[in-house]
Formats: C-alpha cells, structure tokens, sequence
C-alpha cells in the first residue's frame, strides 16, 4: 500500500481529462473527416463515402476521394496542426498569451515575396508550387530577419525585443506590400488575395509528402522539449535556477516553431488566427502542463482548419470561401467571448 | 561538510558599462542563515543573482564546493542550488501540484514522466510548506501568502542544500512574512539548510538571520551575527538614516527605529 500514499487528485484528474478530451477529439475528427470526404462541388452520397475510402467505389469516385478530397483534408489538418503548435510554441517563449506566429513576420515575409513573384515574375500563370517554395523562403526569411534584429550581443534574445521588433518589422513589410498591392492589374491582386486569405485550394499529394515529414517530425522534437516549455513561462530566473539553459532552449524552441509555421503558411497561406485560438482553447482544456498542452493543440488546430476548410468548400457553392476567412469568422467571436469571460472573471 | 561551500573572489558585476560590484570577496556559512541587505539599488540583488550563476560576472570568480559555478552547467548548478526570483511568473492555467512538481525538472532524465519517488519528495515538499491541501488550486487564484509558500515548495521539491531567496516577503502582510520566515528558519533548523535571502526589513533580518552582509554600493561595509553589525553607526553608513536600536523585552534581539532629523542638510 506504499503507493497509495502519493496520490494527487489534481494530477489524477488532469490525466483523466487529457484522455477524454484527446478521444473526443479523435471522434470528432472521425466524423469531419466523412463530412469533408462526402461533401464538397461533387456531390459523393454518404454511404458511398465508405466504400470509396475502402477502395471498393467507381473510378470516379475513387479519383474523387483519393485525388482531390484526401489531400486536401490532410494538409488543413496538417497546416491547423503546425500553426497551432507555432502559436503555443511561441506563446510560452514569450510568455505572451497574445503571440502567434504572425508575430515573428511570418505571414507578412510569406505575402511580400509571393506578391513580388506574382507581380514581377510569373504575371499570366503563376505555379502553385513556386509560390509555396517561395513562401517558405519568405517567412523562414522574415523570421530569421527579427531574430537577429531582437537578438541583443550581450543578453541574448529578450521576449519582449522579439515581441516589438516582430510588430516593427510586421509594419514596414506591409508598408512595402501595400505600395507593391497598388501597381498589381486585378487579376493579379485576385491571384495575390485569395493566397492571402489562406486557401487550400488546388491542394496536391506532392503537398502532403512535404509537408507530412515536416510537421510530424518538428512535432516530435518540439514534444521533446515539453518540460521545457513548462518551465521557461517561469522566468529566465526561474527557469535558469531549475537548470535550463534559457537562451539556447528559447532560441530552439523558436526555430521551430518558425519552421512549422513557415511550412504551413507556405502550403495554406495565410490562416493566422489558428495558431492563437487553438492554444487558447486547449490550455482551458488541459491547463499548461505542455505534455498534454501541445498534443490537444495540435488536435484542436488540425480540427478548426479541417472544420473551416470543409465549411469553406461546401457552404457556399458553386464558389469557395477561403479557408482563413471561415477560421477568423469562428474564431473571431469565440475569441470575443474568452475575453469577455476573462474580463468577468478578474472583475469579480 | 566544509564550512563555506560558497564563496565570491575578486568578483566584479557590471551592468552593460556601469560596474556594481568591485572586487567582492564575502563567504556564505553552510547550514546558516545569511541575509543580505542593503538600501535600494545598493546592488545585493545583483550579488544574489549573480552568486547563484543568473548572472556572469565582468571577472572574478564565485566558487561552489571549490569549483568555479560558470565552470560547472546550469544543469548541475541546479541541483545544488535552488534560487526563488522575487517576482516570478506564474502561467495561466497551472495548479499547484504541476508548479510543485516542476521542481523536480533538474532531477528528470530524458522522457521519463514523473515517478513514485518524485511524487514522494513533492508530497514531502507540500507538506513542509503546508501547502499539500492546495494541490488541486490554480496558482493565479491564489493569495500572496499561499502562492509564496506554493513556490517555496517548488524550490524544496529541487532537492538542493542550498536555498537562494531574492525578497521573499516583500508582498505578503505582516503575518504571512512571518509565516514564510518562520518556514525558512524550520528548514534550516531541522534540515540544515544553507539560506541566503536578500531582505528588506533589517529587523527580520536580525531575528531570523545568523550572518548578516550589509552591502553599500556594491561593496559589504558590515559583516557578522545581528549583534555584531546593529549599530547606530552601520545603519547611518548603509542605509542612511539615524536610528534608535532598542531590545526586545521577550528574547533579546536588538531591533532598530529608524528616524529622520528634521531639517537635516547633506
């Protein structure tokens, strides 16, 4: 009975709730994933979904499902997955709970060179797959820029220099979009838009491939580092006094959630709001503790995107809403409404 | 056990290109209670923060069992050392148990989970600081006292011999500062720990402090027991004020009342 002694209810009930919420998730996401696979500009009835999905349909269904749905709903999981886990990564370095990675310039940096291919060097047609690649380019790029410019020689990168370098750089990148956006013919600016408002549109497997490897390893490393993650939101004092090498684990962790985040814009665009919302959910489902915190958060972002991505192609037929349109138009009121909570909360 | 494991040679602190400290030389009593004090921006914070490797010194050097602590890693400093910021942060979202049990983050070896032995030394931890029926609170929900005791827990559950604390009762009312300070003389009666705490409140000092350093300007103009330093003279010198010291009728420490001459000119 020696055990028994050291038994905390509050880590009892933690644990119990990490694991109902991981499989409501998983439910959840089961059922998504047959609504997004049944329904879309091709209508596929719902109890032809199973037998395409077992292989067992037409050709025309199978090219359906395996061709054009099944990559798709794997990259919004994907990308929702990786912003969301960029957001919650960020979020405890900078010990900000308003961080996402738009912070570190990395939707602006993608968008300013994807504008600049679009309006300098691919005016008729540009490839979905060069603007990716140069998207990537432009927020590993933008990124790399603030952390330099944050980074002090003598005290190494400080959250809140990384936080207001972030929003200086943010604006001079739009100021220079803005002038680019005003020369663009309309069907250029069109082109420019929709990849910014994050769309998922023309999603191939080649996507998947990349991406997959990307996110699932960054994933692992960042879940290495998960009692890190708890201890850095602390303090550098408190952190440093628990034996953590503060500044080389805060610039690791960053690293890479500016390569998930990269990644993810490159292959969605821009679908920002995900990283915030799905980290703040999450730590009021799980609490901070980041074992639990980053596997609910990427669960929580791959759902949100793979919810607003099917909302976004099936609600307004015969066009498409983008898919960071949808996310933001959740978002936004759910987001109103913790704060609103909040306010309540700390007024009481 | 050696008698000072802790000691500054020739240390220098400077910040950016101000120089704080010069050429400080002082040795910590092991399994005493030392006190730092000094007025405001006289630097002993500094000295804390930097004996306790959070800081890097412009040269000198601080020893840790003979070894100099910037040799040695921030990993292994911490389980020797355990150091509670003044302010520290507390995220959104924890409960006391998951704060108590970060403690153990020095001790924790690859993806090993928290174990039955960890659990028994946070158990232990909570229970010294009065603090296990709190266990499922959230942190950021907690009052001043309890929240202090809660992260003294935290520093317990490191498992060090050494115990740094930079103001621990600045915030807290007179019965929790006394709560915390009673808490810390226990730990280093009954568990012989080493304690170094920089305090505001010379007379707290006195009472529950063995060693005192009063620092001026980054320099410590008085070292010794209570009895030795308390003087009207140390208190013009340090802290600037004139000062009646009186003793306790019940035990005997000296106590100071600090008072301003009127109309005094310097």
């Amino acid at each position: 009975m020696q055990e028994k002694k050291y038994v905390f209810p509050a880590e009892v009930k933690a644990k119990k709730r990490a694991a109902v919420v991981i499989l409501s998730l998983i439910l959840l996401f089961l059922v998504v994933f047959f609504w997004g696979v049944h329904t879309g500009t091709i209508h596929l009835p719902l109890k032809r979904v199973l037998p395409a999905l077992l292989n067992r349909g037409t050709g025309k269904e199978r090219f359906l499902v395996f061709q054009l749905r099944m990559p798709r709903i794997i990259i919004s999981v994907l990308v929702g997955a990786g912003l969301a886990v960029s957001g919650c990564i960020l979020q405890s370095v900078t010990r900000n709970p308003m961080a996402d990675p738009g912070i570190l310039g990395i939707n602006a940096g993608a968008g300013l060179v994807v504008l600049v291919y679009i309006a300098g060097f691919a005016k008729d047609s540009p490839s979905p797959a060069g603007m990716s690649i140069l998207s990537w380019v432009g927020s590993i790029g933008a990124a790399l820029t603030i952390y330099l410019l944050a980074r002090n020689r003598n005290k190494g990168l400080s959250s809140t220099r990384l936080l207001l370098t972030g929003i200086a750089l943010n604006f001079g990148i739009q100021a220079i979009t803005t002038i680019i956006t005003l020369s663009l013919n309309p069907q250029e600016y069109q082109t420019y838009a929709y990849w910014m408002a994050g769309s998922l549109w023309g999603v191939t497997w080649p996507y998947v491939v990349t991406l997959l490897p990307i996110v699932t390893v960054s994933f692992m490393i960042v879940s290495m580092q998960a009692s890190t993650l708890d201890v850095l939101p602390l303090g550098d004092s408190m952190a440093a006094s628990l034996g953590v090498s503060v500044r080389k684990r805060q610039g690791i962790a960053i690293l890479f959630s500016v390569i998930l985040a990269g990644s993810c814009v490159a292959a969605g665009g821009n679908i920002g709001f995900a990283g915030l919302l799905s980290t703040h959910i999450s730590r009021r489902l799980v609490g901070a503790v980041h074992k639990r915190l980053l596997p609910v958060t990427a669960l929580i972002g791959g759902l949100l995107v793979l919810i607003a991505d099917t909302i976004g192609r099936s609600m307004f037929l015969p066009s498409e809403m983008p898919t960071g349109i949808v996310v933001s138009v959740i978002g936004a009121p759910y987001f109103l409404y913790l704060l609103l909570r909040t306010a309540k909360r700390e007024g009481s | 056990m050696n008698e000072y494991r802790i000691k500054t040679e020739q240390l220098c602190i400077s910040y950016d290109k101000t120089v704080v400290v010069e050429n400080l030389n002082v040795q910590i009593p092991t399994g005493k209670i030392t006190a730092l004090v000094g007025a405001n921006g006289s630097g002993k914070s500094t000295i804390l923060r930097t004996i306790a490797r959070l800081l890097s010194p412009q040269s000198g050097q601080v020893l840790l069992d003979g070894k100099s602590i910037q040799t040695q890693s921030v990993k292994e400093v911490s389980k020797k050392l355990a150091f509670l910021p003044q302010n520290p942060m507390t995220p959104d979202g924890l409960t006391v148990f998951d704060l108590v049990s970060f403690g153990r983050f020095p001790h924790k070896t690859g993806f090993k989970n928290i174990a039955d032995e960890d659990r028994k030394i946070i158990t232990w931890a909570m229970k010294t600081t009065n603090t296990l029926e709190l266990e499922s609170r959230f942190v950021d929900e907690l009052s001043g006292g309890q929240r202090q005791r809660v992260w003294i827990a935290m520093a317990l559950a490191q498992q060090t011999e050494i115990l740094f604390l930079d103001e621990p009762t600045t915030f807290l009312d007179m019965s929790h500062q006394l709560d915390v300070l009673e808490l810390l003389k226990k730990l280093n009666e009954e568990q012989h720990r080493t304690i170094v705490m920089v305090v505001h409140d010379l007379n707290q000092a006195t009472r529950y402090a063995h060693n005192i350093i009063a620092i001026r300007h980054g320099t410590p103009m008085c070292v010794g027991t209570p009895k030795d330093i308390m003087n009207k003279q140390m208190l013009k010198d340090i802290f600037g004020v004139d000062a009646e010291i009186l003793r306790d009728p019940r035990d005997g420490i000296l106590l100071c009342v600090p008072y301003r001459m009127p109309e005094k000119n310097d």
